[in-house]
């Protein structure tokens, strides 16, 4: 990890969290809380880079492992 | 992180080798005094030039390496330039101490090396004493002070120029560079990115439902379609990102233009003025030749207007004589007819008038009167001459018909006309010259061709902008039927396929909460900017009638008054606090770790806003470098109050044209 985006972590990652949270509380509360938690760290990590394949990956793995562990019968609490 | 030492070699005025210790205590400040042409900015491009491999000249573009390199270490076969950094974080950072080193230097078998491809580059890296592989030198740099962000840390005065273009109403295509920094060290390309990223996911697992989907009969016609519509979709998106990139190479190409263009914006205006004082030179000629012609014409007839007075003067002496011969010739006629009587008397013996006698005496006295009369008759007779008298009546019947032409005041008006065009012309004459001199130093021909590719250039944007529309909508088409066939192949109920489409429906959900925080990530970040920059607006600013700032979504700046209404007009210093203050707020939200070196900050100042911002400078970064002339900072009068945060002083002295020094002054507080 970048000392730059050590830094970023710090101030900006839990702004970026807070807000997705928000709008997913508000627009998508199906989704899962860790899930979008998880997915602002992966894009705050990664947001320097313009090759995506890293991030990409994470989110993917991010997603199959939410879909994977999902209660029987739906939903993506 | 802090910038330790700086070393530099040949590079610009400074020959030989150079040291700056820079992080010598703990306090933030260090200050270099240097005149103009000294080296002041070479220090800031030494900086930029060991991390990004580019120095910038006035003007924004990149120093050519030939023309970095100094010119008398050149002259005398040393033809290499190096920079090296020392640089340290702390201890939340990693706490290393990373060496990093530049050097460029000719090509073996150059002999003239001109161009940037005939040096080779050598890049070094150590992190806390370990040599590291040069290929991780851009990573390290990323990971240092990314280059993207970089003008937040190093700014010069172009970069406050991009800044003033942000903050002037109409000047955001010009800063649309500065934008985007803006928006990246605010952390905006996080949701962006992750946005984009759900999308390709979304897609990626589209493609995969299809394929599940020709498993399943029912939904194999719908599968086959959205097959056929990813393909369409991505050929789509592969030209809206053609568009796209074409579209922000022709802005980067037209700002760039446009940044040359204004660098020669006296030329242009002198360029205008030249054509302008030629047209009015022709202008003024075609009138010479106008009134030339009328002239001619009124001097046909001037001639009856200029002899009018000798005529009348000819006229009135003819007249004269006329009269005094008609009288001779009168009074010849009377004492004609009297010697006639008279005569007549004498030989009748009675007077004719009245029949009565004339008595002897009386006609010797006849006789005398008689002989007066022949006198007069005789004085008269050259004066009564007839002949002459019908020649005088006939002149002066000629002479009365030649009437003045009444032409006289028209030649007058055109005169005055073409003194006044021969003296206008004269001074537009010199004007022109004046012009000239200017330009002949300008490539015109150069200058009216990059006006011409600006032209183009805002056409093509135009063009596919145009496109690009026309891409999306057809986009928007697609993906809706692609929404339609998805539906159809949703109807499948084997395990893999169910988990597929809850995988679509997490990933749609995502981008679309991506997609909304990105627009109320950029609302929040852009009031934090407002409040922060108003807060150092406040500290900054002199005149107590401005209360704050006021943003704008490209981050403009407005002034506002008590009264919280805009003000209209603001001077070049107040730009410049509005510009440092968004500086100062985006410094304050992104980090506090950074360097930041300021070269001539307080060019436009006077000496409270020097103050304000003095005081405010070391508040900035752990670390803040400034590069000042004497005319800008007094060291013992401006530094006085800050004394006690400034870290290091160094002194550029330039013992000749062609070389610079850096000479350490001992700090004033301390002394």
């Amino acid at each position: 990890m970048t000392i730059w985006s050590k830094q970023w972590r710090a101030m900006s990652a839990d702004r970026l969290a807070r807000i997705l949270e928000q709008c997913r509380s508000e627009f998508h509360p199906e989704l899962s809380a860790d899930l979008v938690a998880e997915a602002a760290s992966i894009q705050a990590r990664n947001q320097f880079s313009d090759r995506r394949d890293a991030a990409r990956r994470e989110m993917r793995e991010l997603i199959a492992h939410v879909v994977t562990h999902l209660p029987q019968g739906g939903g993506t609490q | 992180m802090i910038i330790d030492r700086v070393e530099i070699e040949n590079f610009g005025p400074y020959r030989g080798s150079h040291v700056l210790n820079l992080g010598v205590g703990d306090q933030p400040l260090v200050v270099i005094h240097g005149q103009n042409m000294t080296g002041k900015t070479t220090i800031l491009n030494s900086v930029r030039w060991a991390l990004y491999g580019i120095a910038k000249g006035r003007t924004g573009q990149a120093i050519p390496t030939r023309e970095l390199i100094n010119s008398d270490a050149f002259a005398e076969g040393d033809r290499r330039v190096a920079v090296r950094l020392t640089i340290r974080t702390s201890e939340e950072e990693g706490g290393s101490t990373y060496v990093l080193r530049r050097q460029r230097q000719a090509g073996r078998g150059t002999a003239n090396p001109v161009a940037d491809n005939d040096f080779e580059e050598f890049v070094d890296i150590e992190q806390d004493g370990n040599v590291l592989k040069p290929l991780a030198f851009p990573e390290l740099v990323s990971t240092l002070l990314p280059e993207g962000i970089s003008r937040f840390f190093l700014f010069d005065g172009e970069l406050l120029n991009e800044y003033e273009e942000l903050v002037r109403e109409g000047g955001e295509r010009e800063a649309q560079a500065v934008k985007e920094a803006i928006e990246m060290i605010l952390g905006l390309p996080a949701a962006r990115k992750g946005r984009d990223d759900a999308s390709a996911l979304k897609d990626e697992t589209s493609r995969k439902l299809q394929r599940e989907a020709r498993k399943n009969r029912q939904a194999k016609e719908a599968g086959d379609k959205l097959e056929a519509l990813g393909v369409r979709k991505a050929q789509l998106e592969g030209d809206r990102d053609a568009v796209k990139s074409a579209t922000r190479d022709a802005q980067q190409k037209l700002r760039s233009l446009e940044q040359n263009l204004k660098r020669y914006e006296e030329s242009r205006e002198d360029a205008g003025l030249r054509e302008g004082l030629r047209q009015q030179l022709d202008d003024l000629e075609q009138r010479r030749k106008s009134r030339l012609d009328e002239r001619r014409q009124l001097v046909k007839e001037l001639w009856r207007d200029i002899l009018a007075p000798r005529l009348k003067q000819e006229t009135a002496r003819l007249d004269e004589e006329r009269a005094r011969r008609e009288d001779a010739l009168h009074r010849l006629r009377t004492a004609e007819r009297e010697i006639h009587q008279l005569t007549a008397s004498i030989e009748e013996g009675h007077c004719s008038h009245c029949g009565q006698m004339l008595p002897e005496e009386n006609r010797a006295r006849v006789r005398a009167e008689i002989a007066d009369l022949s006198r007069t008759v005789d004085e008269l007779t050259p004066q009564a001459d007839h002949e002459r008298l019908q020649e005088l009546s006939g002149i002066i019947r000629q002479l009365r018909a030649v009437a003045p032409a009444g032409k006289e005041d028209a030649v007058r008006l055109v005169e005055k006309d073409l003194d006044e065009i021969h003296i206008t012309r004269y001074r537009v004459e010199q004007d022109l010259k004046r012009v000239e001199e200017r330009l002949r130093s300008i490539d015109t021909e150069e200058l009216l061709q990059h006006g011409r590719e600006a032209d183009r250039l805002e056409r093509l944007i135009g063009e596919q902008n145009a496109k690009l529309r026309e891409i999306e909508r057809d986009l928007e088409q697609v993906k809706s039927e692609i929404d339609h066939y998805q539906r159809i192949v949703l109807q499948n109920d084997s395990p893999v396929f169910k988990r597929l489409e809850v995988e679509l429906r997490t990933l749609e959900a995502l981008e679309d909460t991506f997609a909304r925080a990105v627009d109320l990530l950029t609302d929040e970040l852009r009031k934090e900017v407002e409040a922060h920059a108003s807060e150092i607006f406040r500290k900054l600013t002199t005149d107590p009638t401005y209360a704050g700032l006021r943003i704008n979504e490209n981050y403009g700046l407005t002034i506002l008054d008590h009264d919280g209404l805009p003000v209209p007009q603001r001077s070049a210093g107040a730009e410049q606090i509005v510009a440092l203050s968004l500086l100062g707020a985006i410094n304050r939200m992104a980090t506090k770790r950074g360097p930041v070196i300021m070269d001539t900050p307080f060019g436009r100042l006077d000496r409270g806003h020097r103050a304000n911002i003095l005081r405010y400078v070391p508040t900035m970064a752990d670390q803040v470098v400034l590069l000042v002339h004497d005319g800008e900072v007094d060291r013992e009068r401006d530094l006085k109050e800050i004394q006690p945060l400034v870290d290091a002083e160094y002194r550029i002295e330039h013992p000749t044209s062609t070389s610079s020094e850096l000479v350490p002054e001992p700090v004033l507080s301390r002394a």
